[in-house]
């Protein structure tokens, strides 16, 4: 980006300071949901340090708000993409095994073959490898809870299917053959009822 | 062949990155009555982002402030930690006083009074001392060749 259309520090805080409820509220929750999809990955970080450090990378310059093409939220939200990515990235590298099963390849003859027994040092310890199983076991339990709640809704059930599949929004949006505002629709219904699961109790949103 | 194990970490991460960005396209009626419903005030709870958000501008406005306070405490910590051997003949430590004194004439005023000016007066625990305040002052780092007996 050409160092011009890049926002000085003064243009950034007059632009934060006239941020609206819904703008502010809609930074808040785009953080909320990025950081539990990181689950453990998350190491304890919270939806407001994504926010600080998507903020604080602005002003330093190291994410550069080019104003002429996006606006202040849709900046912060692209920041906070990257930087929520970057801590999956990090703890991947650092903290945590990679799980036996995400390596298992089959041969033609349906032959299992495993890596970790032919490449002893790339081995996780036990404790490694007790992290990732806990931490899979985890995620189990929520997606289960979370189809288990959702079954009576063919549409969710569609698209939570679709996700589970590896597909992105927009593919099973067309898969689907859901308008833009039938699939927000119903993600704004699937939004609403884990955020109301959560207030009573239940372990998501 | 076996079914490839669901990997539900991956899924949890899709379902919750695909709510993120479903909360980009939501209407801002949308985001304010999810509030509500959830019991939140949205006035309250968007002035609390803000502050968020305007704590990180103090801290980068005040991050000059902050690298010199820091820089100064290494500085400080730096003087400390560094130990410094004295003479050990009280001859040697008042020559090497009177060195100081010779070559830093604005100490000389900052702490010898008036009644004090002959180092002569001076007995050799209020010269350990003066030498020691210095040391820790940082005031003796250039003087290093003459902290030994042998001056």
């Amino acid at each position: 980006m050409p160092e011009e259309s890049a926002a000085t520090p003064a243009e950034i805080t007059t632009a934060m300071e006239v941020l609206t409820a819904a703008a502010l509220l809609r930074l808040r929750n785009y953080a909320r949901w990025r950081v539990r999809g990181l689950g453990r990955k998350a190491a304890g970080r919270t939806e407001t340090e994504l926010l600080a450090d998507a903020m604080n990378a602005t002003l330093e310059g190291k994410r550069r708000w080019n104003k002429d093409k996006v606006d202040f939220v849709g900046h912060l939200v692209g920041a906070m993409r990257s930087i929520s990515s970057h801590w999956r990235g990090q703890s991947k590298s650092a903290d945590e095994a990679t799980l036996e099963s995400d390596l298992l390849r089959t041969t033609e003859d349906g032959e299992v073959l495993r890596p970790f027994d032919l490449v002893p040092s790339e081995e996780p310890g036990p404790d490694e490898e007790l992290e990732a199983n806990e931490s899979q076991s985890e995620a189990r339990t929520r997606v289960e809870a979370i189809e288990n709640a959702f079954a009576d809704d063919p549409v969710i059930s569609l698209i939570l299917d679709g996700l589970r599949q590896g597909m992105t929004p927009g593919k099973v949006r067309a898969e689907l053959e859901l308008s833009q505002t039938e699939y927000e629709t119903a993600m704004n219904r699937l939004r609403r009822r884990m955020r109301a699961a959560a207030g009573s109790g239940a372990s998501d949103a | 062949m076996p079914e490839k194990p669901r990997d539900y970490e991956a899924e949890l991460r899709a379902l919750m990155d695909a709510l993120a960005e479903s909360v980009v396209e939501a209407t801002d009626e949308e985001i304010i009555s999810e509030m509500r419903e959830g019991g939140e005030d949205p006035a309250a709870a968007a002035e609390g982002v803000r502050a968020v958000l305007r704590h990180a501008v103090k801290a980068y406005e005040q991050r000059h402030l902050r690298e010199a306070q820091e820089a100064y405490e290494k500085r400080v910590d730096a003087i400390r930690r560094r130990t410094f051997s004295l003479p050990t003949a009280p001859e040697s430590r008042r020559k090497l006083l009177a060195v100081v004194m010779t070559r830093k004439p604005d100490l000389r005023s900052a702490l010898v009074t008036l009644q004090h000016r002959d180092f002569k007066e001076w007995t050799d625990t209020d010269i350990q001392n003066c030498l020691e305040q210095l040391g820790a002052l940082g005031v003796l780092a250039e003087f290093e060749g003459s902290l030994s007996d042998e001056q």
